[in-house]
């Protein structure tokens, strides 16, 4: 026995010192790596791994060492908050919009106007592509993978309830219609459960995304991005959360959480008016080919603001990268046309040069015409560094208000006073 | 217990030092410096990039954040539940299946795979069998003609979905470890006991039971310990929600660290997590203890 | 008899979930996302499992994951028993509070530790191009080390270890000591070899543990040749989407090597009579 002890040490201690040496030099001197790290996952991986693989072949003395992350925000969040703590940053990151604000405000993200404003391109890109991503006025983020929340509809639904599939130019242009639509076509059974919703209410957080652009339809600003405050208690955004809420009420939808876009009752088929992400769509098209005749898009609804929700993947340099040249280099090889339209075809990411926008338009007419409506007049998450913060006192007063345990005007009151009084506490701002 | 020995007694045994030291030369360098790092941390204010001293202000702000205190009681709620639970079933599986049953084997294997089965395939599949229109278990109930609940999207029944999927998620667990201590019961007391005329449950109450107070013990603190750090089922199946019936402390650290970079607010909030734990351990430590160097002869 | 039935019964209630699970690999995406739950699909498509391994480099994630997990669990029981017998059965000074601080170790949540263990993992002196202070290089950041060294610091083991030691008759000891063997011989001698159910229980709960560990591979593995079978499973998730089908296949596959540990494992549990030889 003793010996199997005093064995199995020396195979250990040899184990250990073997593995102790390797890990990673820093390269030679001619020739520089580039990190580039991007959440990824089901099919876009082979994409982004290669692309590097082709940047390569036209800068030789580039190399680029990608590293895909889970696409879930926090995981990311843990990825980058140690790998900041252990100077190993990523030179080029695919961001997410949110992190604009909460990381651009630290500092994180290197501030690209100096190299975009001498980009001869940059006149061809959309201009949320170059808008959305400032904090402060100053340009943090790149947009090239626009993610609008289009409001498809099933034509065959609305056959049934004996209403006719309009065009999208008689379809729905205010909230009352959009309300009556979603009445009309709620199919319940026997004993009154909802088994087809009319129109799909999300009841769990986190909503702010579903909740934003009605508020921003009426008017209210949400946040307030220039003086960094909430802006919820603004008439326009109380009236749009009471009135949701008082639909939710009608009960025309299934309860469901929105950051579950698979298992809304519209990706489903139990949903006759959904709102969902393109990207969503894209995926109920690959596993069932045939539905996509059978759903048409309802456009931007305009009440006192013509507004959707429409979120952006970004490319950021790290602040503390020692390769920003080359880092640039490969971001504008990303941004060319050829990569772009390659993006499209393999992964359906829509195009943002605007001179690409006649050719998206072409290959599928109905749903490319509404992301580009819905990108052209979209709002994503605001920009500010408590962004997550916020997002918590939001989702609590839209379940609130939703499930009637305070009316939408008090919710949002004391959602706004308890943001305020934490920002105060944790001295953030 | 807690008693040091007088040096020169016959039993002191110095080179219980170099035994303990491969171990305790790994839990230094990556247990305990880290808890002290956090506990430095949790008197500043810590973003990863600026650091400044702010003394016990985290700790002040806890007493007001009202989400850390609704954590601390559906964490308290969740624990004590999924414990007893957990614990009162793997203990009768346990005994059920340490006698000789055809099948045995598989039976034990078969309360075992859940532990075995990684949180996010296992959540998602109780996802959808809490599904309110379709799910299995409002089907099941049907069958006996109870009502269906809207379990994780119901501010009521979403911490009690959650419990059931953790007792299940761990009988296995505390299973295996109570066969292992039922197999150090030595066989010739329950002998004594038959001849005696004891009665199964006899048996059990007065052997059984008291021969498993260590392990007991074991199962209790542990217990207590990973089911207060409850969180991948949190974070899957209900994310806090909703209205926040279902957040649980390490929910809550976990936001506070990594999204709204809080670093020391959330180590202000971890260390509050071990002095509970620790406090109630410590009772354990003293009243559980008793008659632990029983000699069995 | 009746106990067979019964626990049969609840076996089958234990298995359930799992049941779904295995169906679910087996089904086309449109109808894991059916509007009414589908149990049984149509057709058994056992494709997904072929297709779930194409889905990167899965023989190097699986040996990863092995290599991580036995080393992790080998080392663990050698320094595990060792500390658990000193514990429980050696006298000496600061012992019982020594022990409590190992204890202190598993009540702090892991999410708190995790970001100083990486600084601490990235500036080991002399690994990964660091020099002599740890500066540098990368340490043991994205290597093997990385992962083996915290798994095997935690203290459950050790915890494990000691009540069971502690539930041995003193009788042993006293009759060992008689016979003039020292503290150490009698833990060779005679602990260890009566220990099997206890080994085979850490066995079997370690190499679970450390199996299915994820978020902590997450932050410190970079490079797709160090992946770990966890890791690996995220490939089918996207930021909107999650190809359930291919998920739950690939879970299945990942399941089966710590199915069949436990069930050599377990076998041991049957094992290891404390008392042969202590008769009254």
């Amino acid at each position: 026995m003793q010996r199997v002890f005093v064995l199995s040490f020396v195979f250990i201690i040899l184990l250990v010192a073997l593995s102790w040496g390797g890990g990673q030099k820093e390269a030679a001197i001619e020739v520089k790596t580039v990190t580039f790290w991007f959440p990824g996952g089901a099919g876009q991986e082979e994409y982004f791994n290669n692309v590097g693989k082709e940047f390569e072949v036209t800068t030789p003395n580039i190399k680029v060492a990608p590293t895909v992350l889970p696409p879930d925000s926090k995981d990311i969040d843990s990825k980058l908050n140690a790998a900041k703590l252990a100077g190993i940053f990523p030179d080029v990151f695919s961001a997410y919009l949110v992190f604009m604000g909460t990381r651009g405000a630290l500092g994180d993200f290197e501030v690209l106007d100096p190299y975009i404003a001498q980009w001869p391109d940059k006149s061809d890109i959309l201009q949320s592509a170059l808008d959305l991503g400032r904090y402060k006025g100053e340009t943090v983020g790149l947009g090239f993978f626009p993610a609008p929340k289009l409001v498809p509809y099933r034509k065959d639904f609305f056959r049934e309830a004996g209403l006719d599939p309009a065009e999208p130019q008689k379809a729905p242009t205010s909230w009352e219609e959009l309300a009556d639509w979603g009445r009309k076509l709620t199919v319940r059974d026997a004993s009154g459960n909802v088994t087809r919703a009319g129109l799909d209410i999300p009841s769990s957080t986190p909503a702010t995304v579903f909740i934003e652009p009605w508020m921003r339809q009426n008017g209210s600003m949400v946040i307030d991005e220039i003086n960094l405050k909430p802006s919820w208690t603004d008439p326009g955004a109380v009236e749009a959360l009471q009135f949701v809420a008082n639909l939710y009420n009608e009960n025309v939808s299934i309860p469901h959480n929105l950051q579950q876009w698979m298992e809304h009752p519209f990706s489903k088929g139990n949903g006759a008016i959904g709102f969902l992400l393109a990207s969503v769509l894209v995926n109920m098209y690959n596993n069932d080919p045939a539905l996509k005749k059978e759903i048409g898009y309802i456009p931007v609804p305009e009440r006192k603001k013509k507004v959707s929700f429409c979120g952006y993947r970004m490319f950021t340099i790290g602040a503390d990268s020692g390769v920003k040249e080359e880092s640039w280099e490969f971001i504008k090889f990303m941004m060319t046309d050829e990569q772009m339209w390659k993006r499209y075809q393999e992964l359906k990411i829509a195009p943002v040069r605007k001179s690409l926008q006649e050719r998206f338009i072409q290959d599928d007419p109905a749903f490319n015409e509404s992301q580009i409506e819905y990108i052209q007049y979209g709002k994503g998450k605001a920009v500010t560094p408590w962004t997550t913060i916020a997002n918590k006192y939001l989702s609590q007063a839209y379940e609130e208000a939703l499930n009637r345990r305070k009316t939408a005007r008090q919710a949002l009151i004391d959602a706004e006073a308890g943001l305020l009084e934490e920002l105060k506490k944790f001295e953030i701002q | 217990m807690f008693v040091s020995r007088r040096r020169n007694r016959i039993n002191y045994d110095p080179v219980g030092y170099l035994l303990i030291t491969p171990f305790y030369l790994f839990f230094l360098a990556f247990i305990f410096v880290p808890i002290v790092i956090n506990l430095l941390l949790s008197f500043t204010k810590f973003n990863l990039r600026t650091i400044d001293f702010i003394g016990l202000r985290n700790y002040a702000n806890l007493f007001t954040d009202s989400f850390f205190l609704i954590s601390l009681r559906n964490t308290a709620i969740y624990t004590s539940f999924t414990l007893i639970f957990t614990m009162l079933l793997s203990l009768l599986a346990a005994v059920f299946l340490n006698q000789k049953i055809f099948g045995k084997s598989f039976f034990r294997t078969c309360f075992f795979l859940p532990h075995v089965t990684s949180m996010v395939a296992v959540s998602m599949v109780w996802f959808w069998m809490y599904e309110p229109s379709h799910g299995v278990v409002n089907k099941a109930l049907g069958l006996f003609g109870i009502q269906g609940k809207l379990w994780l999207y119901d501010v009521n029944w979403a911490l009690p979905a959650i419990i059931i999927m953790s007792v299940w998620k761990y009988i296995g667990y505390y299973m295996v470890i109570y066969l292992a201590g039922l197999q150090s019961i030595p066989g010739y007391l329950y002998e004594a006991a038959t001849v005696d005329g004891a009665s199964a449950v006899q048996k059990f109450f007065s052997i059984t039971v008291p021969m498993l107070r260590p392990v007991t013990f074991f199962l209790f603190v542990t217990g207590v310990i990973n089911n207060f750090n409850v969180f991948e089922q949190v974070r899957i199946l209900t994310d806090g929600g909703p209205m926040n019936s279902t957040t649980t402390v390490v929910h809550q650290i976990y936001i506070r660290a990594f999204t709204d970079f809080l670093m020391g607010y959330a180590s202000s909030q971890a260390f509050l997590v071990l002095t509970i734990v620790a406090f109630l351990t410590l009772i354990f430590f003293k009243y559980g203890q008793r008659g632990v160097d029983t000699e069995v002869v | 008899m009746i106990v067979t039935v019964v626990m049969g019964i609840f076996s089958l209630i234990m298995l359930f979930p799992f049941l779904l699970m295995l169906l679910t690999s087996l089904k086309t995406m449109k109808e894991v996302l059916a509007p009414r739950f589908i149990l049984f699909p149509s057709e058994l498509v056992w494709h997904n499992f072929a297709e779930a391994m194409t889905r990167g480099n899965w023989p190097r994630y699986f040996f990863n994951s092995v290599y991580v997990t036995a080393i992790t669990v080998i080392v663990s029981l050698l320094f595990n028993s060792l500390a658990g017998y000193a514990f429980s059965r050696l006298r000496f000074r600061g012992r019982d509070m020594l022990f409590l601080i190992t204890l202190i170790g598993l009540m702090i949540p892991p999410q708190v530790n995790m970001l100083p263990v990486f600084v601490i993992l990235k500036n080991i002196p002399l690994a990964g191009g660091n020099n002599l202070l740890g500066r540098g290089g990368t340490g043991w950041l994205d290597s093997y080390m990385g992962l083996i060294a915290p798994y095997v610091a935690g203290s459950f083991g050790v915890f494990l270890f000691r009540q069971f030691y502690l539930n041995f008759p003193k009788a042993l000891d006293d009759a060992a000591l008689i016979d003039g063997l020292g503290k150490v011989r009698i833990f060779f001698r005679i602990y260890v070899p009566l220990s099997t159910p206890v080994i085979a229980t850490l066995i079997a709960l370690k190499t679970t543990h450390t199996w299915n560990e994820f978020t902590w591979p997450l932050i410190i593995i970079n490079s797709d040749k160090m992946k770990t079978v966890q890791l690996a499973l995220t490939a089918f998730k996207a930021e909107t989407t999650v190809e359930w089908n291919l998920l739950m296949a690939a879970t299945t596959l990942t399941i089966l090597p710590l199915v069949i540990t436990f069930l050599i494992a377990q076998r041991y549990f049957i094992q290891g009579i404390v008392t042969t030889g202590i008769k009254g």
